[in-house]
C-alpha cells in the first residue's frame, strides 16, 4: 500500500494520519504494539514539519508505503518555518534532550527508539524530508 | 481536533498525606489540545494547591512528546512542593512512550487507584 498526502499545514490534519497509518499496519500484519509505535513516529514526523518547517498557508506532503516487511514514512515540508538544514536537523538529533526542557523528546528520542532507520535530507526546492522506517518485528 | 475530557475532583485519602487532588484523562492529548488542557491543569494547582496529584490514565489512548514535557513539568512542580504525582491504568503504548523518555523512572506507576493512595 502506498500513499501521497498532501494537507494543509494544521495540527487538526494529523490525528487522521495517525489513524491511517496504524490501519494500514494491522492490515500488513504488524503487531498492535509496533502500530501503535508508528502512530506515535507519523504523528511527531508530521507536528515538526508543521511546526518548524511550515507557515499557516504551507503543504506537508506525507507518504506511506506499507508492505508486509516494513512501512515506511517520509514526511516532507517546504521550509517556510525557521529554515533549519538537513545537516541542522541531524546534529540536534544527536543531542542528548535537556530533562527540564517541555520540549525535544519527540523524534530525538520516541521516534529514534521506536523506528530502524531514521535518516533527513534537504529538499530541492527547499524544506526537508525525514524519512522512518520501522521493519516488521 | 482530537477529542480530550480533563477533570479534576479531590481524592479522599489520609489526612496526613495532605491534600490530593485526582485528575482524569480521557481521549488523545496531542498538539490540537495539549495547551489549553495544560492551563487547566495549571489554574487546578494555583487553586486548589494540592500536595500531591493522581492521574487516572485509563481513559487516556494517545499522548504525543510535548505532552509529555508538560507531564515531566507537572511532576517537577508537585515534586518542588513537596508532594508526589502518580499515575494509575497506564494503557500499554502509553506505558511504551512514557518509558522511552525516562518518565516510568521519575513518576510512579501503578495499577489501581487504591495503590497509588497506599503509594502517596
Amino acid at each position: 500500500m502506498n500513499y501521497r498526502i498532501s494537507f494543509p499545514a494544521d495540527f487538526k490534519n494529523i490525528p487522521p494520519l495517525r489513524d491511517l497509518v496504524v490501519h494500514a499496519a494491522r492490515l500488513q500484519g504488524f503487531s498492535e504494539h509496533q502500530a501503535e509505535q508508528l502512530r506515535s513516529v507519523v504523528d511527531e514526523l508530521c507536528n515538526n514539519a508543521i511546526e518548524f518547517g511550515s507557515q499557516p498557508t504551507s503543504e506537508v506532503i506525507l507518504e506511506l508505503h506499507v508492505n508486509e516487511n516494513a512501512v515506511k514514512i517520509a514526511c516532507h515540508d517546504q521550509g517556510h518555518g525557521n529554515k533549519l538544514k538537513a545537516e541542522d536537523i541531524l546534529s540536534q538529533l544527536n543531542k542528548t534532550p535537556d530533562p527540564n526542557d517541555k520540549r525535544g523528546r519527540g523524534v530525538r528520542v520516541i521516534v529514534k527508539s521506536f523506528v530502524d532507520e531514521l535518516s533527513v535530507s534537504d529538499n530541492p526546492h527547499g524544506g526537508i524530508t525525514v524519512t522512518a522506517i520501522m521493519k516488521k518485528k | 481536533m482530537s477529542t480530550i475530557s480533563l477533570t479534576f475532583s479531590e481524592l479522599q485519602v489520609d489526612p496526613g498525606k495532605g491534600k490530593t487532588m485526582l485528575a482524569i484523562f480521557n481521549g488523545q492529548l496531542d498538539e490540537t489540545n495539549i495547551e489549553g488542557e495544560a492551563q487547566k491543569f495549571y489554574q487546578m494547582l494555583e487553586i486548589e494547591k494540592p500536595k500531591n496529584c493522581v492521574f487516572d490514565f485509563t481513559g487516556l489512548v494517545y499522548l504525543n512528546s510535548k505532552s509529555i514535557g508538560y507531564i515531566a513539568d507537572w511532576q517537577g512542580k508537585v515534586a518542588g512542593g513537596g508532594g508526589k504525582l502518580i499515575i494509575f491504568g497506564v494503557q500499554k503504548n502509553i506505558f511504551d512512550i512514557l518509558d522511552v523518555v525516562g518518565l516510568t523512572k521519575i513518576i510512579d506507576l501503578v495499577e489501581h487507584v487504591d495503590e497509588a493512595k497506599e503509594a502517596l
